[in-house]
């Protein structure tokens, strides 16, 4: 298991590296000459331009300018931003957390809801129990995120006032008040989640119990709570865990609706600003580390799989 | 001599939604204690879903509607699930056709076996279990037991696997053991193998055992007495010797004539012309539409079981038919 971990970690080094050469060359992809429209548009004078292109290391050859930047960005600096001139390391160590919390909860909201779903609806399929799980499931998948936060909105924030309908409190200013409006949130974002996972798991669930080693361990005299415990749930996680990455991953930058709907200051909020204004520095910062992020999530699934089929172990 | 497992008027059908599908029809049969019995027949003759009735893992929707299986004075159609437990790996043992797929891909050989043992005797430690372990692993032959226990399935072969599996199944001391077709998913040499090791231990044992198989050849080698079976029916009971040297069933003719041994070198091989009938079955003997030896009489009506010295038979044209058996 040790090698395998080593190994897997060795992968990611040269992944890391196309990340950066994606991320660095957007400078070049990204439509118009930022110095151009730092400068004031089209009626910029050639000096200021040249000016800011010096300032910027916009003129200097292309590895140079690759190395710098990589330098910088291997010590957390991402540069400042072209429109408030705030550094973009400082902004995303205050909105990362928050967009964490929010995947946190909803990914809190997905275990709670979706496994016990899915074990339900996979332990007799078929029955009523499982063709109820098929249902909400199918409700859970087609129900938009933005109509389902604002229902949330309108049920429990205006007319029952169970919960604040805007606005996020860190957690080292108040545990209690960051996770009570953390609920509404998570829970809209996180019932996609959930219903994906409950589909998941029913269905790898249900196939593993039909499984010849299910059929030795009941063989064998095993209690029913033993089989389904340890000889089905450990090969019906992988399908699990494999859709719960995907969708974490996801989320790293597929939060904004939801962040915007109830005023949370995330990363998604952050980056869509940014990639409106066309603010290099800030795209290449956030899009950095979403991608090393989702790169994690990868990591985690794949070691994951690692410890549930030591079959992978191998390969 | 006192049968140990006796099943008799035994049927099972596949209900799902109104359609109710007969898969096994009032089939009796006995095993004493010591004895190995061969339960042939081709695919769908319900031999499989007989065997597995004996322990109560019949399939989703399968389901015993009739009849009784006693085990060793234990009535077990109507035994609580916690009884039913208890006699699993324990006192009645299986093992599966296909041991690529039947041990769990996620532990390790050792914990497999260990937890069968810990399974039936509760408060055995870890250690004790392991050793025990190691001991079976030891008694199916294979080499450096006590490394491979940290091994997953995948490191084994198809032939280690199915010692393994007659380890686990071996581990609770059964008095009877099922072998549902238990070499039919491995290589030709290593059949050879596993089928020697299964009659060595059952007679080392002195343990009962029931071997599915299609394979005639295996039964020869393995049983004292045969049960052929069709088209959910029991067709033909006979000692071993007494089927091979005369079958009394034209099905069973059919089935040793069909043996690729029974064939002389260059000559084609024989088959019995059709395939067994799945949901209705024909009229009157089930096996006329592919029988030889067909009457008008055959198609009317439904002939019984009856004795015929050791001999029981399910055709009305046993007396006069003299039929060939294997060389």
């Amino acid at each position: 298991m040790l090698t395998f971990v080593a190994r897997r970690l060795a992968g990611l080094i040269p992944l890391l590296f196309v990340i950066s050469l994606a991320v660095f060359s957007m400078v070049y992809l990204v439509p118009g000459d930022p110095a151009v429209a730092l400068a004031g548009g089209e009626n910029a004078t050639p000096e200021r331009v040249l000016q800011i292109r010096q300032q910027l290391g916009l003129d200097q050859p292309l590895i140079s300018q690759y190395l710098n930047w990589l330098a910088d960005v291997v010590h957390g600096q991402f540069g400042s931003s072209l429109f408030t001139g705030r550094t973009v390391s400082s902004e995303l160590s205050t909105r990362f957390p928050v967009t964490a919390s929010l995947i946190l909860g909803s990914l809190i909201v997905a275990l709670l809801v979706g496994v016990p779903l899915g074990l339900a609806g996979g332990m007799r399929p078929g029955s009523w129990v499982d063709r109820g799980v098929t249902g909400l499931v199918s409700i859970g998948i087609a129900m938009p995120g933005f109509w389902l936060a604002m229902v949330l909105i309108l049920v429990f924030g205006l007319n029952l006032r169970w919960f604040p309908v805007r606005g996020y409190t860190a957690f080292a200013v108040s545990p209690t008040d960051w996770a009570y409006r953390l609920v509404l949130p998570s829970v809209a974002l996180g019932t996609l989640m959930a219903a994906t996972l409950a589909r998941q798991l029913r269905g790898a669930l249900a196939d593993v119990l039909d499984s010849d080693y299910v059929r030795t361990a009941r063989a064998k005299g095993l209690p029913a709570r033993r089989v389904v415990g340890k000889h089905a749930l450990k090969n019906a996680a992988m399908p699990a865990v494999t859709v719960l990455g995907l969708q974490v991953a996801y989320l790293f930058g597929g939060t904004v609706i939801t962040e915007q709907i109830f005023g949370i200051p995330g990363v998604g909020t952050y980056l869509v600003n940014a990639i409106i204004g066309q603010d290099v520095p800030v795209i290449q910062g956030a899009v950095t580390v979403l991608a090393v992020l989702v790169v994690l999530v990868n990591l985690v699934v794949d070691l994951t799989y690692g410890y549930l089929n030591p079959k992978v172990r191998v390969a | 001599m006192t049968a140990l497992l006796s099943i008799s008027e035994l049927r099972i059908q596949h209900r799902r939604g109104g359609t109710v599908t007969p898969l096994v029809d009032g089939v009796s049969f006995t095993v004493a204690a010591g004895e190995a019995l061969g339960l042939v027949g081709e695919s769908g003759s319900g031999k499989t879903l007989t065997a597995l009735s004996a322990l109560r893992l019949l399939p989703p929707g399968v389901v015993q509607t009739a009849g009784s299986i006693v085990f060793a004075g234990r009535e077990l159609s109507t035994l609580d699930d916690e009884g039913m437990r208890r006699l699993r790996g324990n006192e009645l043992a299986m093992i599966f056709q296909d041991p690529m797929t039947s041990l769990n891909p996620a532990f390790t050989i050792g914990n497999q076996i260990a937890e069968a043992v810990r399974a039936h005797r509760p408060g055995t430690d870890r250690a004790t279990a392991r050793n025990r372990a190691v001991e079976m692993l030891d008694l199916v032959g294979i080499p450096a037991a006590r490394a491979r226990l940290r091994d997953y399935p995948h490191a084994f072969s198809g032939g280690m696997r199915q010692r393994a599996m007659i380890a686990m199944a071996l581990s609770g001391e059964p008095r009877l053991l099922i072998a549902d077709e238990p070499t039919t998913a491995l290589d030709v040499t290593i059949q050879a193998q596993i089928l020697e090791l299964l009659a060595r231990l059952q007679q080392d044992l002195g343990m009962a055992m029931i071997v599915v198989t299609h394979d005639l050849g295996v039964v020869a080698d393995v049983c004292h007495r045969v049960c052929v079976m069709y088209a959910g029916q029991l067709v033909e009971r006979a000692p071993v010797d007494t089927f091979y040297a005369r079958p009394r069933h034209p099905y069973g003719e059919g089935l040793l004539r069909a043996m690729p041994q029974s064939t002389a070198p260059g000559a084609r091989l024989r088959v019995i012309p059709g395939a067994v009938p799945s949901g209705a079955f024909p009229p009157g003997c089930r096996f006329h539409p592919r029988c030889g030896y067909v009457e008008p009489a055959c198609t009317a009506d439904p002939p019984d079981l009856v004795d015929d010295g050791p001999v029981s038979v399910r055709c009305r044209r046993h007396a006069e038919l003299r039929l060939r058996g294997a060389r």
